[in-house]
């Protein structure tokens, strides 16, 4: 082939891979209903960590009945509560560390029961420990196979958030009896 | 006469991906180089306790940037904090010095120890002797004007032994500092 045939050839090529690189930006752009975030998951210790937080998650049980409150009843379901007793340590910013979820093992998602907050930690300052419970209702036939995710955590949306993800064992008794969250300086 | 075929110029594919390359490093230089004169250009002003700052045709003096182990409430009750925990106040003086200057300003205030940032905490503010107005432009009775100043204030809960702290205030797209 003559020089300028080889030319000709390398210039086609070229836009060629320009072109299927635009076509892969343009298949790989996030789609905006996807959850978008990297999943950290516990370790042997029971800790996640990531670089905005670590989380541990303490114990999950499941019960019928929730305790009563102060000046409340026992509140009870048809379904099941799980109840998720969990640590986070907040390292760099305010985090919101009340934001738990419960995966099942076909992919439903369950947010914890906004009745039962007051149990959580809430607002976790950096540097701060805080120790909470959330209450979950899920119907029995979803227990097996749950997942506890912690996260994303930052008050604002980010692009790259990161969450823990945690495999319980589940104890057939109510977890998260103790009583109020508590949060302390991280040791 | 038709050119010589040999002095068509196409380009090839090494140079459209060097050339795509350069494009896109010059980009990032100039954005590095106008960000760093920018900042370089319009430094954030800052002051030390008893210093003033001036901004948007304000005045920012620093009352006081201090840390202790707690504060009392309103019944002079001390308000406890987690074990290992200490409290920063922060109490700042507004002043308008240009009376075209805008005096509806809101004002975030967060504190950093350059690793570390902990906006400020309205649960314990709400919970000790108040310390200033609510607000950096003064209260509805008593807003912020030429001739009124405010004396407002900040209240931080962090683990006891934080780096030098430094406090930033921002409103609308201003920045001030105040360093310990």
């Amino acid at each position: 082939m003559t020089d300028s045939g080889w030319r000709s050839v390398r210039g086609r090529l070229a836009l060629g891979v320009c072109l299927v690189l635009a076509m892969t930006l343009v298949l790989a752009r996030p789609d905006p209903d996807r959850d978008r975030f990297t999943v950290v998951r516990t370790g042997a210790d029971g800790w996640g960590r990531t670089t905005a937080f670590d989380a541990r998650i303490e114990r999950v049980g499941v019960t019928t009945v929730m305790p009563a409150r102060v000046d409340g009843d026992p509140v009870p379901t048809e379904q099941r509560w799980v109840v998720v007793d969990y640590t986070v340590r907040a390292h760099r910013e305010r985090l919101d560390a009340n934001r738990l979820w419960l995966i099942t093992a076909a992919g439903d998602r369950y947010a914890a029961r906004p009745e039962f907050a007051g149990l959580g930690v809430s607002l976790l300052d950096a540097g701060f420990t805080g120790r909470g419970t959330a209450v979950f209702e899920v119907p029995p036939e979803a227990i097996a196979g749950l997942t506890v995710r912690v996260g994303p955590l930052h008050t604002d949306r980010r692009p790259w958030d990161v969450v823990v993800e945690h495999e319980p064992t589940i104890e057939q008794v109510p977890a998260g009896t103790a009583g109020e969250p508590v949060v302390e300086v991280t040791r | 006469m038709n050119p010589p075929r040999n002095l068509v110029l196409l380009p090839s594919g090494r140079s459209v991906l060097f050339g795509l390359i350069g494009l896109v490093a010059a980009v990032l230089a100039t954005t590095l180089v106008a960000s760093v004169l920018s900042s370089a250009w319009s430094p954030v002003p800052r002051a030390g306790p008893g210093e003033s700052v001036d901004a948007a045709g304000l005045r920012f003096t620093v009352e006081e940037l201090s840390r202790s182990a707690g504060l009392p409430d309103a019944d002079g009750v001390p308000v406890p904090v987690p074990d290992g925990a200490e409290v920063v106040v922060l109490r700042y003086r507004v002043e308008v010095i240009d009376p075209g200057a805008d005096t509806t300003i809101h004002c975030r205030v967060d504190l950093s120890d350059g690793r570390r940032t902990w906006p400020t905490d309205l649960r314990w503010l709400g919970r000790v002797e108040p310390l200033g107005a609510p607000s950096c432009a003064g209260t509805g009775d008593e807003p912020l004007a030429p001739d009124r100043p405010v004396h407002t204030a900040a209240l931080f809960v962090l683990p006891a032994g934080a780096e030098p702290l430094t406090a930033e205030v921002t409103f609308g797209e201003h920045t001030v500092r105040f360093v310990e």
